[in-house]
């Protein structure tokens, strides 16, 4: 880690307050100081005056993003309107040699928005119109700026009795085209998935700056899933300037239950029994004990003192069959000694119920300096075993850790509070947080569920995936942005893309014709 | 084992064209792949031959790999000799596909057919590719669990449902094959096995690699073992098929339902044609001249049944039971005519929504997939029935009213019919594409395929295939041409 975390942008070591434009000595290339006039002239023309940064202020803030990472300050920022003003700005940039990142509201925690290279930034957040709602179809189109609870919000306006349903943690705030890049998860992915499942089709910019339109509103459309591809991509891809979103009518009931056990264990035990009752609840929300003594500090939500383990469980469908549900819950939560199990009798009540699941984050910022969040899977059945783990490795390495889950779908989320500005404790999280991803994979989970790989986690993709398998990946990846244009540096071991761009140098040396990067799809004229 | 029993329109291919004619000479291809694989485990005979034959061209030899490392080494062979390889699953979506431009090795996946994992807490499965969904089910079922990708007992392989991309029949429940889609194995064409995704939920590790082999018909791999997750086996299941003057009043209806706080399983509007092979799979044959009028409740229903609307509900027995009540009272205010109750989806319906016939009991000579808003089926529906009668060919139509899907079935099509079914395509084509939609033949003959790409896919979407084609399989080893084409 201590190699790899020389390579990629390290934890931060300037405090929020340090000059913007503080050289950033974890990067191998200095970033030229500023575009060229010429160039921020053509940028004007594409997308007008008023939406090109590139004061010097403006350039470091989009150096962070919700991150405990830095980058690079971008050389601007652009503000487009629209997929041709998207598609005008990759042309441009390619045909100068500028890396872009398409960024949406920056809440991204895997440093997957930060400048790897001197990078022109392309802020979605203008396209922001809800296109169509179709509920006959179960069908919206958006653009990518709009902001996923302002979607929600937008539906339930219409009155239709539709919503789109992934709610990731972010969903205040962070925008759809945000969600699509990180294939966001959320609270009730056990029973509808994560976005992928509710992403139809989108509009793309690729690097030669051609528009591409996939998929469609039905499914099973003839040939590869291009779509699925691109959802979860992290922008370095294409650059999704419009999505065709599924759209559900809402639930006849919904209801929201907090139940108390005396461990994780036992509350790890009642999510397999409910599971095993063949009861596929939407939500099945953990916290341990030392989050709930957080949350309690902030929220007062008056746990008792002997609870060690707290879970929201959320069951929606047809009134009918609900109580003999509701009564399989309860009797499997009694097998489980549980303490206590609480039914929200309103919506007020539901919501309160949640404020302590979605607190969590929130309070731990309360309590210290910096938070490492983590984000790994597991199969859904070794999740207490997980948690029991992530404790030992923490204990042992002398940190504190607050752990809590979407435990139906076997995603934890650690929570690693320390103090940012000592680099040894710096070092303590990273070595915790290698090795819980070590012991998620060696468990047949995964290194991330639902945040991506980013900058955060690209050199430690390989403990999923072999030479083979990781190069095979990187195959699609050369394949649709041979330049690697698009969110440079990104997902993949820095190894790869030093070894790609010294072989691209060499090309260059060779034969400068060649350095041009290939077209990804031989453009239009095919 | 036996290879799978060809599908019928490979049979029908063959007898229409002949056997086409053959690239390599048997010996030479068997003999290396013998050396290979073991001699077990290719067949060349003149039966082995035509069983695999596709689109009329017959394969130098067929292999029948047993293990993922068989599958890898029989490509990277191929690579080498330059053969052109097309995949097997079940065999019943090998007439997609443009006329292959060469063949030379059939890769059959029936004996890949290992449970190799079934995590019952878990609700996962993993199995390898050649695993019928049938039999999948059969070892899932004493645990009350639930493979939802195709119905529980079809023949369909797992790697099959995920190279074709199925349609997954209850998808409004349980969603497609792609959201069901866990975890693949792959074989590429340069002879690596690769894998990706786990038996988990989520996982945002990289790319999410296990679509670009969702619909890929295998051009760029060879699926060999796949991962799903698993659903609580429903405790009841029940159809309604309902009986309506028009097909815009069945869609309406169905309309109605889809837009409900309902939660229906399936939703199928059929045409007079495939709605009576749906009565006569359900209940029994239509009695002559009285179609509509069964239930005997619903009076005054003398109009023949133009159009008939079959719903299907899974699930515990109370919130089945209540759907079936409020469906039947919402059909009725929609003009439905007889409603009729049946228990579940038979083998027998099964064929009937994935396959309708023109003519009962007679293989359709074309069938053609559309995808487009639900909204639009019924309007299509409407012009494709006229297209057929223009045709003068008997035809057969169902939607799938939530998956978006009409699929149209015609008879024996007369050689001069040919270039105005193709015209007629075409402008479809060109008109469903302004809404996103696509016009897929899942079946023609070659006449037909000779003059309209089988896929159908729209340019933006070629161009990113091509590209992909070009860096996984640039010797172009699995299934030249039969999808796309890298001389365009």
């Amino acid at each position: 880690m201590t190699a790899a975390s020389a390579k990629q942008p390290a934890l931060p070591d300037a405090p929020p307050d340090a000059p913007p434009d503080a050289p950033s000595d974890a990067l191998p290339d200095a970033p030229p100081a500023r575009l060229p006039e010429r160039v921020l002239q053509r940028l004007r023309a594409i997308v007008g005056a008023a939406n090109v940064r590139d004061d010097t202020a403006d350039r470091a803030v989009y150096s962070y993003d919700a991150s405990v990472y830095r980058g690079l300050n971008a050389l601007a920022i652009v503000y487009p309107e629209d997929g041709r003003q998207v598609a005008a700005l990759v042309r441009l940039a390619r045909a100068e040699g500028l890396p872009v990142i398409a960024r949406g509201a920056g809440t991204g925690i895997n440093g997957g928005a930060l400048p790897q290279k001197a990078a022109l930034v392309i802020a979605l957040s203008r396209m922001e119109r809800v296109l169509s709602v179709d509920p006959d179809n179960r069908l919206v189109v958006v653009e990518p700026g709009v902001v996923n609870q302002d979607l929600k919000a937008h539906l339930a306006k219409l009155g239709f009795g539709f919503t789109y349903v992934p709610d990731p943690g972010s969903q205040v705030v962070s925008t759809i085209g945000g969600n699509v890049g990180n294939n966001a998860g959320g609270m009730h992915c056990l029973k509808y998935g994560v976005t992928s499942n509710h992403v139809l089709g989108v509009e793309v910019v690729l690097s030669d700056g051609e528009i591409a339109v996939l998929g469609g509103p039905a499914p099973g459309r003839p040939g590869i899933d291009l779509t699925g591809l691109m959802v979860g991509s992290e922008g370095t891809l294409g650059i999704v300037t419009k999505v065709w979103l599924r759209i559900l009518p809402l639930q006849e009931t919904v209801v929201t239950q907090l139940a108390l056990f005396p461990t994780v264990a036992h509350a790890a035990n009642a999510v397999s029994g409910i599971m095993a009752a063949g009861i596929l609840p939407a939500a099945l929300e953990l916290l341990d004990k030392k989050t709930m003594d957080v949350v309690d500090r902030h929220v007062h939500v008056g746990y008792p003192s002997n609870a060690g383990a707290s879970l929201i469980i959320e069951m929606d469908g047809l009134r009918d069959g609900m109580e003999m549900e509701l009564r399989r819950v309860k009797e499997v939560c009694q097998a489980n000694a549980a303490i206590d199990l609480k039914t929200a009798a309103s919506e007020e009540e539901a919501a309160k119920l949640w404020l302590s699941r979605r607190a969590a984050y929130g309070s731990m910022a309360r309590f210290s300096h910096t938070v490492y969040v983590m984000d790994v899977t597991v199969p859904r059945n070794l999740l207490a075993e997980a948690i029991r783990r992530v404790v030992a490795i923490c204990d042992e390495l002398g940190l504190d850790v607050v752990t809590l889950a979407h435990a139906g779908d076997g995603n934890l989320h650690p929570l690693i509070p320390f103090d940012g500005n000592d680099p040894r404790r710096r070092e303590a999280a990273l070595a915790a947080h290698r090795r819980i991803m070590e012991m998620c994979v060696a468990m047949g989970g995964s290194i991330t569920g639902e945040h991506g790989v980013g900058v955060e986690k690209q050199n430690e993709i390989d403990l999923m995936y072999n030479e083979a398998e990781l190069r095979t990946m990187f195959a699609v990846k050369e394949a649709l942005d041979p330049g690697d244009l698009l969110n440079p540096r990104k997902i993949f071991p820095i190894a790869y893309f030093d070894a790609r761009d010294a072989a691209a140098a060499a090309a260059a040396a060779a034969a400068p014709a060649a350095a041009l990067a290939g077209s990804p799809t031989g453009g239009p004229t095919r | 084992m036996s290879p799978p029993h060809p599908a019928s329109p490979t049979g029908a291919a063959r007898a229409a064209g002949g056997a086409g004619p053959d690239r390599a000479a048997g010996g030479a291809v068997a003999e290396r792949l013998r050396g290979a694989l073991g001699a077990g485990r290719v067949a060349e005979g003149e039966t082995a031959r035509s069983d695999f034959a596709v689109d009329g061209l017959r394969p130098a030899a067929v292999a029948f790999p047993e293990t993922p490392e068989q599958v890898a080494a029989l490509l990277a062979l191929a690579g080498s000799e330059g053969w052109a390889v097309i995949p097997w699953g079940g065999g019943s979506g090998m007439a997609r596909g443009n006329v292959p431009v060469r063949y030379d090795v059939a890769l059959c996946l029936s004996r890949l057919a290992a449970l190799l994992d079934h995590d019952v807490e878990n609700l996962t499965f993993t199995a390898a590719a050649g695993l019928s969904v049938g039999e999948a089910n059969r070892r899932i079922a004493p645990h009350h669990q639930l493979l939802a990708i195709a119905h529980a007992e079809a023949p369909h392989t797992l790697g099959g449902c995920v190279a074709a991309n199925r349609i997954a029949p209850r998808r409004l429940l349980f969603g497609e094959v792609r959201d069901q889609l866990l975890g693949l194995r792959v074989a590429l064409p340069d002879g690596t096995l690769v894998r990706y995704g786990r038996k988990v939920l989520k996982n945002v590790a990289g790319y999410d690699m296990n679509k670009l082999f969702v619909g890929s018909q295998g051009m760029l791999g060879v699926v060999v073992e796949t991962t799903f997750k698993l659903f609580a086996l429903p405790d009841q299941e029940a159809c309604l098929l309902a009986t309506f003057p028009t097909l815009e009043d069945a869609a309406a209806a169905a309309g109605a339902l889809f837009r409900s706080r309902l939660l229906p399983a399936f939703l199928h509007v059929l045409d007079a044609t495939s709605g009576a092979q749906a009565h006569a799979a359900l209940l029994g044959p239509l009695p002559a001249g009285a179609p509509a009028s069964l239930s005997g409740d619903a009076a005054g229903d003398a109009a023949p049944a133009a159009a008939h609307l079959l719903v299907g509900f899974a699930g515990r027995a109370v919130t089945v039971a209540r759907q079936l009540r409020d469906t039947q009272a919402l059909l009725r205010q929609h003009g439905a005519g007889a409603v009729q109750e049946a228990p579940r989806v038979t083998p027998a319906l099964r064929e009937v929504l994935e396959r309708p016939a023109p003519v009962a009991g007679v293989p359709a000579a074309l069938r053609l997939r559309c995808g487009v808003l639900p909204t639009a089926l019924a309007a299509l529906a409407r012009r494709l029935a006229q297209t057929a009668g223009e045709l003068g060919v008997p035809h057969a139509i169902g939607c799938d009213y939530g998956a978006g899907q009409l699929q149209l079935a015609l008879g024996a099509l007369a050689e001069d019919a040919v270039p105005m079914l193709v015209a007629a395509l075409t402008r479809l084509r060109a008109e469903l594409s302004t809404q996103r939609g696509y016009a897929l033949l899942e079946q023609a003959p070659a006449a037909v395929k000779a003059e309209l790409a089988a896929l159908g896919a729209e340019p933006d979407e070629l161009r990113l295939m091509r590209v992909l084609k070009r860096r996984f399989d640039p010797g172009q080893v699995l299934a030249p041409g039969r999808y796309l084409s890298l001389a365009d």
